[in-house]
């Protein structure tokens, strides 16, 4: 017969994540009120360090398990928050069995809002069927970003985008709304969208510094 | 245009058919043609589609909630409670390693603080350890950890660590060849994920367990989908190193479903892989694997300088009980080729190496193939007092009453000197089952 293998009982490659920095468990040999020194918190004790990296993450992902929560399942605003929580600290807790945090956090949110609506007597059959994943998450995470771009865009383009995007109107349409050419109302969606990528671009470049 | 490539306006127009801003014709041949503008557009196209879903409207106007301090306050307090927990399990464990395990819950019962869930990650962590050589012993660590979760107060909390105790369990009892409780643990820790925050991916890797005890019950046809599934939702999520892990088992049932090539194709893709991660054990058994493959193919040349160079990895990684497997291997390779006694010669040196070792059920397959040796050959003084130590062996062994009595119904036919291969390889299949009422022991049809 060919050998077999455990699940997860192998040793662990790539990226730790937010955990990767946790210190390693000491041996048990010494003194356990010795080994706890090491974790007092001083300018540079390793709790410091997880403070930090907590607190980065949480920002990092917040806007995204937001979205998931109120764009894809309606979660009512009172208890967003709450959900978000019970699904970072869920993410903390599962620390190194997570290998892509944001697919994981996005996976959990999803399953999280499932159990929310199952909880409030809602048809599992009614709930959006989110796929999960990593590319779904990445496709979540984009979405997150224009919405955040669109937020920070003057009033006029974001009432030119809302018109051509979401009201779907034509540039017929638009141009009518605005009171000129069509001409000219094709060239303010250009420049809006225009205007939207360059404001993307720019987030993208202060996300990426260290 | 400039310097013959369209300008992002023209393209967004072409995206448009804005036929009065651009010739869309013209444009869509360049487009088609040149690559600068052909990924600019593409580009364009898929910034574009997010602005189409509505979603992203909505959530831009809308008024979002605000991470409060005390959210990321308590999520702080959670990772370090983590490490805190992690240091005081260590502690306690070294405590408590000296006593039976019998007596840990109830010295846990009188001290609450020390019931946390890092002294259950503690405990599974020294389970994992003991699978392979002690799985009774794993089995009552996990038992341990069930005591402690059941007394965590909060009711999420408990739901988590019983659903990765009961999958950890089922590992246990898999290798007990407990397979039916197997299965029944991995449908508890299915009941319990339902209450927690998890994703495909936790669910992928109980898909898993699940598929290598099916696996190991020789249910191939059901356990060759679910770990292929379990594989893909992995990838899903970027869990490279597991999915190719749970491919190994994917090669593992093709290889017991006659589809040798097929499986060899995946352990020659994956030895380059594990390579390259410096991961020697797992490259080994691959190693091993390849071995047993070529073997199969009849191609012994090969699947010996496989085997050879996996037992020095072996070797070199501190694991007897992996390199005399893989001795075993070789030894089955002798018997195909011819060579009975060499093979006997060597399945001795197995068998005392798993002896040695404490392998006794192991030493007992060793021993059960020099015996089909001799049975063939119609030996019987040489067969008769294997046949009695084997019977003798299983009955101390204690690890099923259906393969003792399988093993005294065989012993008792070499004694009559009535026994056949074909008698011993119908035993040796009492070996590997679990102690079921469904599969009690039944003399061979005549």
């Amino acid at each position: 017969m060919a050998q077999m293998y455990d699940p997860e009982n192998r040793p662990r490659s790539g990226s730790e994540g937010l955990f990767a920095i946790l210190p390693a468990v000491p041996a048990p040999h010494r003194p356990l009120r010795l080994r706890l020194r090491m974790f007092e918190p001083t300018d540079s004790s390793p709790l410091d360090v997880v403070d930090a990296q907590v607190a980065a993450a949480y920002h990092e992902h917040y806007r995204v398990l937001e979205y998931v929560a109120v764009q894809k399942f309606r979660i009512p605003d009172e208890d967003v928050r709450g959900l978000i929580h019970e699904v970072f600290v869920a993410f903390i807790k599962a620390g190194k069995k997570v290998y892509d945090e944001r697919a994981w956090l996005v996976g959990a949110m999803c399953n999280h809002c499932r159990l929310y609506w199952r909880a409030h007597g809602r048809d599992a059959g009614a709930l959006p069927l989110e796929e999960e994943g990593a590319c779904e998450a990445e496709d979540v995470a984009k979405r997150v970003d224009v919405s955040m771009v669109l937020r920070r865009l003057p009033q006029r383009c974001r009432e030119v985008l809302h018109l051509r995007f979401y009201e779907e109107y034509s540039s017929e349409e638009i141009a009518n709304h605005f009171a000129t050419t069509i001409q000219y109302a094709r060239k303010m969606v250009y420049r809006c969208v225009c205007a939207a990528r360059l404001v993307l671009t720019r987030i993208a470049v202060r996300k990426a510094q260290p | 245009m400039i310097d013959g490539h369209y300008e992002s306006w023209e393209l967004l127009a072409f995206i448009e058919e804005a036929r009065d801003v651009v010739d869309v014709d013209a444009a869509a041949i360049h487009i088609d043609r040149c690559d600068i503008c052909g990924a600019g557009m593409r580009e364009w196209r898929s910034f574009m589609g997010l602005f189409f879903d509505k979603d992203v409207h909505e959530y831009a106007r809308r008024k979002t909630t605000r991470l409060f301090a005390a959210q990321i306050a308590d999520a702080q307090n959670v990772a370090r409670r983590i490490v805190v927990e992690d240091v005081a399990a260590e502690y306690t464990f070294a405590t408590l390693e000296d006593c039976p395990i019998e007596t840990w819950a109830d010295y846990l019962a009188g001290r609450p603080g020390l019931r946390t869930e890092g002294f259950i990650r503690r405990l599974i962590r020294e389970a994992r350890d003991e699978y392979d050589r002690r799985a009774e012993r794993a089995l009552n660590l996990l038992g341990v950890g069930v005591t402690i979760a059941n007394s965590l107060s909060d009711v999420t909390t408990m739901a988590e660590q019983r659903a990765t105790l009961a999958k950890e369990r089922a590992n246990a009892l898999r290798m007990l060849s407990r397979y039916p409780e197997a299965l029944e643990s991995l449908d508890e820790a299915e009941r319990f994920l339902n209450d927690v925050p998890i994703t495909g991916a936790d669910r992928a890797l109980v898909d898993w367990a699940r598929a290598t005890v099916l696996f190991y019950m020789t249910r191939y046809a059901e356990a060759l989908p679910l770990v292929r599934a379990a594989g893909a939702e992995l990838m899903r999520f970027g869990e490279l190193p597991r999915a190719q892990q749970a491919r190994l088992l994917e090669a593992g049932i093709l290889y017991e479903m006659g589809q040798v090539e097929a499986a060899l194709r995946i352990y020659e893709d994956l030895t380059s892989y594990f390579w390259s991660l410096d991961d020697a054990e797992t490259t080994a058994r691959l190693l091993a694997d390849r071995a047993e493959c070529e073997m199969r193919l009849d191609r012994p040349g090969i699947a010996r300088a496989h085997a050879e160079r996996a037992m020095r990895l072996y070797e070199e990684l501190g694991k007897p009980s992996e390199k005399t497997r893989v001795q075993w291997t070789l030894a089955h390779m002798l018997l195909r080729q011819g060579r009975a006694d060499e093979s006997i010669h060597d399945l001795r040196a197995v068998a005392s190496a798993f002896e040695t070792l404490g392998m006794r059920a192991e030493a007992g397959g060793a021993l059960l193939d020099i015996l089909e040796i001799h049975v063939g050959r119609r030996e019987w003084e040489d067969a008769i007092p294997l046949a009695r130590h084997l019977a003798g062996l299983f009955t101390v062994l204690e690890t099923s009453v259906h393969a003792a009595t399988a093993y005294a119904y065989l012993c008792e036919a070499v004694e009559g000197e009535r026994a056949s291969t074909e008698l011993v390889a119908y035993i040796r299949t009492y070996a590997d089952l679990p102690d079921t009422a469904e599969v009690p022991f039944a003399p061979p049809p005549t």
